[in-house]
């Protein structure tokens, strides 16, 4: 039998035309996955920032520039279950005090004076039949930076990493994206190869319920 | 048309709305306890009890050589009170049975009293549901739980035509919107329609205990020590005993050392992990 | 004439019977009878029955072609049309009759991006793959059969398709066998279940397509004889049935054996209606046989839902089945119209005999198997090798059971390409319709990957309010100290003890210097009454710290504090 056999082709097509197909293929397969899938992405509430008497928390002026570490005022992250958000105590450890001299200074104490025990809502979108422990994590090693890229944070620039990035939405923390997958790759030793981190749990029921 | 497959069959509840609109109340704490005794009285015959040896740690790779956890009962202080059902009851948030079903003997119970005996789901070692579960939600951990995971379940019950005790449970209606579960327990999730259910050897506790054990000693092994099952803490008789059977001082090899061990004929060749004790070596 | 009785007769099953599907769906499991001890109903006995007859038509077509017995195109594209039309309706069951049915996707042995995988030990994954694959390749053997008459290069892909198909057919229908005879129910047990199975599923193929030919006006004696001999063949195997686990049942052995011996009598055997009666009544001895076998003890109640069910499936088939028949009415019946029976006389075969290994087919065969049992053997260690298998012991064994689909699929798509290559007409159509096909396959296989989205947490959005500490009164050891240590304290106090360079002196006042000497001299009850109740420029730690972890942090501090009296920064 005799093929169609044109300069260069196979089986009478293009190779343009053939990686134009394997392109839309390929493309249509993770088309399908973003559309489907569903990564949980926490989503920080309360707090409103849009009157003219309030101020913005910004984590690039609380982080790493003045040694000040995220269980500070995420308080459960050292030991807890929940990370949870900083209750007003925990601000008022620093800010019992103007801590500089900038004309804004007063406005930031009155406005911390004002504010209610609890300023912080949190709205979690972590699935019910997930348990998820930091504590567990930090005694393992793990960083807070590893899971909770520092976006809103300023990465140093020697980092290597290029320039450091502000996050233009209402600073939430890394503008994270976690799902399923990424916890098993780690666990599974896949990333964080670096770290060296003690193996951890893969069964189903070390993490679900 | 698969799309089409999905939209479709895929929301029992959202195309066409729940069931049950607006408010449903809440079964109270003694229509449990009604269903409880009613299941007593129309509980059915005893095993028949092979012996079987003190169960060791699993065969399967990566089985932890630390920890098999599992329950010894005590059939000669077990009176058959069934306080173990209501409390496993009531750390589980399992349903009630509802009126028809419970007039066939047919509850959701995950402890049933056969004979006067309570039997459960035996957490076998070579477990004939998970072995035939398609999706991988009946599994086993490590550490010897023959784990349900409900969300990977997808309803095709294979699992519960292979238990050979019958220990499954099947969700034929949504508990929630049928007004017959009372969340109890805000640790245990309540589960959907269409999925199995079965002693979970109170996992929700166990993983607490783990997760607390390693946040605060990383580098130490977790034995499971000072955890206990719902139902062991429930019996008056102390004849329910949770332990670790590859712990030396877990209050479950104590007691059992120097029993003799017995299970079900049918789940003896399987490796149960629940095994019933009497009389003395 | 007669189709459109039973197309009318079809829909008349049929539009009930979507009724009760759709109850079913709807209300779930509980619809039709089932209990806590019977998980399998009345769905999964339709489904064994009906993939029975779908296994049956390709088995009578494609076996009779590779064994080079003759059989006229019309009866054995009939054959051919029942298995899809009988598939068709087999695969809703499987489906509807899931707790959850948005979760089939994880039933798929396929890459999945939360990182799971299904259990490929389990008879119902190997059940899938097997029945899909089945589905493809009966549907490419039926296109071909019906353009082999414009086409030679089709019409020699035939035998060559048969004998892939033929211990296809065997394999599938065994894995269905599997998923009972793999259990712990007693009634399932035996080794003889593949063999049981495949010979009922032949017995009720013959007189599905006994039927069909009754309908057609016309007679395959061959195939009365077979059914006949298969009748025996069941009551061997009944008989086996009761001597080993004692079930008997008389009604499956009325219907099923002993009415169609009315098959020897010549009034039956000539008249129409009498052939019809006596194969009716072997696929409904039949089908009570799966019936009883799924569900060997009485669950509560058979009810209207299960008797729909039953009529949407042979609505659904006879509605398909004719309706198709009508659509390819000449693809079929080709030039000659065949009325009466059909001349069976033996032919001289001309083939003369070959040597095992040289036939054509075999050569024709050759390379496509060798690229698919590599393909399968690929899929086979990689499916082992998942992650999720890490602590579960399955192994290759668990696998074989996919492997000669996966083959046989592989072979049939290298051996069709290069024949469908030379005949499609090279259009801008069916280049584009092609290559929109091939998009739509990714586009569904990454529906597939992706699975279900989760179900995000119903916690209402709140003020976050620690619970209670993990400690109750034991005090925390130093490496969990040292972590509340910096934590909490070193912004000020400095993960060393002495100050946080970064913070004090530009921000906050300098902190009071803990040495060893002027911490023993306070005391440790002090400190902690400190910690919890503050001081000059600390907050007080009450609610916030147990006394535990004030005093473990006591202690910590202690042991990070020098010796010796060094100077540093004095204190204001």
């Amino acid at each position: 039998m005799s093929l169609l056999k044109r300069q260069g082709a196979f089986f009478g097509v293009a190779p343009l035309k053939w990686a134009g197909l394997v392109f839309a293929v390929v493309f249509a397969f993770f088309l399908a996955d973003f559309l489907f899938c569903q990564k949980a992405a926490p989503v920080r509430v309360g707090a409103d920032t849009s009157g003219p008497n309030t101020i913005a928390f910004l984590h690039e002026l609380h982080g790493e520039n003045i040694g000040l570490d995220c269980s500070h005022c995420h308080t459960g992250a050292a030991s807890g279950a929940r990370a949870y958000m900083p209750a007003k105590a925990d601000c008022m450890d620093c800010h019992r005090l103007p801590l500089t001299e900038n004309p804004g200074i007063e406005k930031l104490d009155s406005a911390l004076a004002a504010a209610p025990a609890y300023p912080w809502a949190h709205k979690s979108e972590l699935p019910e039949h997930v348990v998820f422990h930091h504590g567990v994590h930090t005694a393992a090693g793990v960083q807070c930076a590893d899971c909770h890229r520092s976006a809103g944070n300023a990465v140093p620039a020697n980092a290597g990493r290029g320039p450091a990035k502000k996050n233009t939405m209402a600073d939430v923390y890394g503008g994270d994206n976690f799902s399923m997958q990424s916890c098993l790759a780690c666990h599974r030793g896949e990333t964080f190869k670096e770290k060296n981190f003690r193996p951890a749990a893969t069964y189903c029921a070390a993490c679900h319920r | 048309m698969m799309a089409a497959g999905f939209a479709l069959f895929g929301c029992r509840d959202g195309l066409f709305g729940p069931s049950i609109k607006g408010k449903v109340k809440s079964p109270s704490l003694s229509d449990f306890e009604n269903e409880v005794r009613l299941a007593l009285s129309m509980q059915k015959s005893g095993f028949n009890l092979v012996r079987v040896p003190m169960p060791e740690a699993l065969k399967t790779p990566g089985a932890s050589q630390e920890n098999r956890f599992g329950m010894a009962i005590d059939l000669d202080s077990c009176d058959g009170c069934g306080k173990c059902v209501l409390a496993c009851i009531q750390e589980n948030n399992i349903a009630l049975a509802g009126a028809e079903r419970a007039k066939l003997g047919q509850f959701m119970h995950w402890i049933e009293m056969h004979g006067g005996v309570p039997s459960m789901c035996f957490h076998c070692g070579d477990a004939p549901c998970e072995k035939v579960c398609p999706t991988g939600a009946a599994n086993h951990t490590p550490d010897g739980i023959s784990a349900m995971m409900y969300k990977r379940c997808t309803g095709s019950r294979f699992c519960g035509a292979n238990c050979p005790v019958h220990a499954r449970k099947f969700n034929f209606d949504d508990p929630v919107a049928t007004g017959r579960s009372h969340k109890f327990n805000g640790n245990v999730p309540v589960r959907a329609q269409g999925v199995m259910e079965k002693c979970s050897l109170c996992l929700q506790r166990l993983q607490d205990a783990r997760h607390d054990f390693k946040a605060l000693h990383p580098l130490e092994s977790w034995r499971g020590r000072g955890v206990t099952t719902a139902c062991a803490v429930a019996c008056p008789k102390n004849a329910i005993i949770f332990g670790n059977w590859l712990d030396e001082g877990s209050p479950l090899v104590i007691a059992a050392k120097n029993r003799v061990l017995y299970a079900p004929r049918e789940v003896a060749a399987l490796n149960p992990s629940i095994v019933y004790m009497r009389g003395y070596r | 004439m007669i189709f459109r009785i039973l197309l009318y007769a079809g829909l008349a099953l049929l539009l009930p019977g979507l009724a009760a599907l759709g109850y079913s769906l709807w209300e779930g499991p509980a619809a039709w009878s089932l209990d806590t001890r019977t998980f399998w109903g009345t769905p999964i006995s339709l489904f064994v029955f009906w993939i029975g007859l779908a296994h049956a038509g390709t088995l009578i077509s494609a076996i009779l072609l590779a064994l080079g017995v003759p059989l006229d195109r019309r009866t054995s594209m009939l054959a051919e049309l029942t298995t899809l039309c009988a598939l068709v309706v087999a695969a809703v069951f499987p489906l509807m009759h899931l707790g959850v049915i948005e979760n089939f996707y994880m039933v798929v042995p396929f890459i999945d991006a939360r990182g799971n995988f299904a259990n490929v030990g389990s008879p119902l994954v190997w059940d899938f793959c097997c029945i899909a694959i089945y589905a493809i390749l009966s549907l490419v053997f039926f296109v071909i059969h019906l353009l082999s008459d414009r086409f030679q290069a089709l019409e020699d892909l035939r035998r060559p398709m048969a004998w892939l198909l033929f211990p296809l057919v065997l394999w599938v229908h065994t894995i269905v066998s599997l998923d009972f005879a793999v259990t712990f129910v007693p009634e399932w047990r035996g080794a003889f279940f593949p063999l049981y199975f495949i010979a009922g599923a032949i017995y009720s193929g013959l007189a599905m397509v006994n039927v069909l030919l009754v309908a057609e006006g016309c007679r395959v004696r061959m195939l009365e004889k077979l059914m006949v001999a298969g009748s025996f063949v069941m009551l061997a195997f009944w008989g086996w049935n009761f001597a080993l686990k004692g079930d008997w049942n008389f009604s499956v052995f009325a219907f099923g054996a002993l009415l169609p011996q009315l098959w020897w009598v010549s009034s039956f055997r000539e008249s129409a209606v009498g052939r019809l009666l006596v194969s009716a009544s072997v696929l409904f001895g039949l089908w009570l046989e799966r019936f009883y076998l799924v569900m060997p003890s009485e669950p509560q109640g058979f009810g209207w839902t299960d008797m729909g069910l039953i009529a949407f499936s042979l609505g659904f088939f006879i509605t398909l089945l004719v309706f198709l028949r009508i659509k390819l009415r000449k693809p079929i019946e080709g030039d000659v119209l065949l009325f009466g029976e059909l001349d069976e006389k033996p032919v001289p075969v001309v083939e003369h005999h070959t040597e095992p290994l040289t036939s054509r087919e075999f050569i024709v065969l050759r390379f496509p198997l060798l690229v698919g049992v590599l393909v399968a053997l690929v899929y086979t260690l990689w499916a082992v090798s998942r992650p999720a298998f890490d602590s579960v012991a399955l192994g290759v064994p668990h696998v074989v059971a996919m492997f000669f689909p996966i083959v046989a699929l592989v072979a049939a798509f290298v051996l069709c390409i290069r024949p469908f290559w030379t005949i499609v007409p090279r259009s801008r159509f069916t280049v584009l319709a092609s290559a929109a096909v091939i998009v739509v396959a990714a586009f569904l296989a990454g529906m597939f990957y992706a699975g279900g989205s989760s179900q995000k947490a119903v916690r209402e959005a709140g003020a976050d309010i620690p619970s209670e500490t993990i400690f109750d009164g034991t005090v925390p050891d130093s490496l969990h100290a040292r972590a509340l240590w910096n934590a909490r304290c070193s912004s000020c106090h400095g993960t060393d003890g002495k100050f946080n360079e970064k913070f004090i002196r530009e921000f906050y006042p300098v902190p009071q210097k803990l040495t060893a000497a002027r911490l023993d001299s306070i005391g440790e009850d002090s400190l902690v009454h400190v910690i919890l109740n503050g001081r000059a420029n600390m907050n007080p730690y009450e609610g916030r710290l147990t006394e535990a972890d004030a005093r473990a942090l006591v202690r910590y501090m202690r042991s990070l504090a020098p010796e010796t009296n060094d100077s540093a920064e004095v204190a204001p």
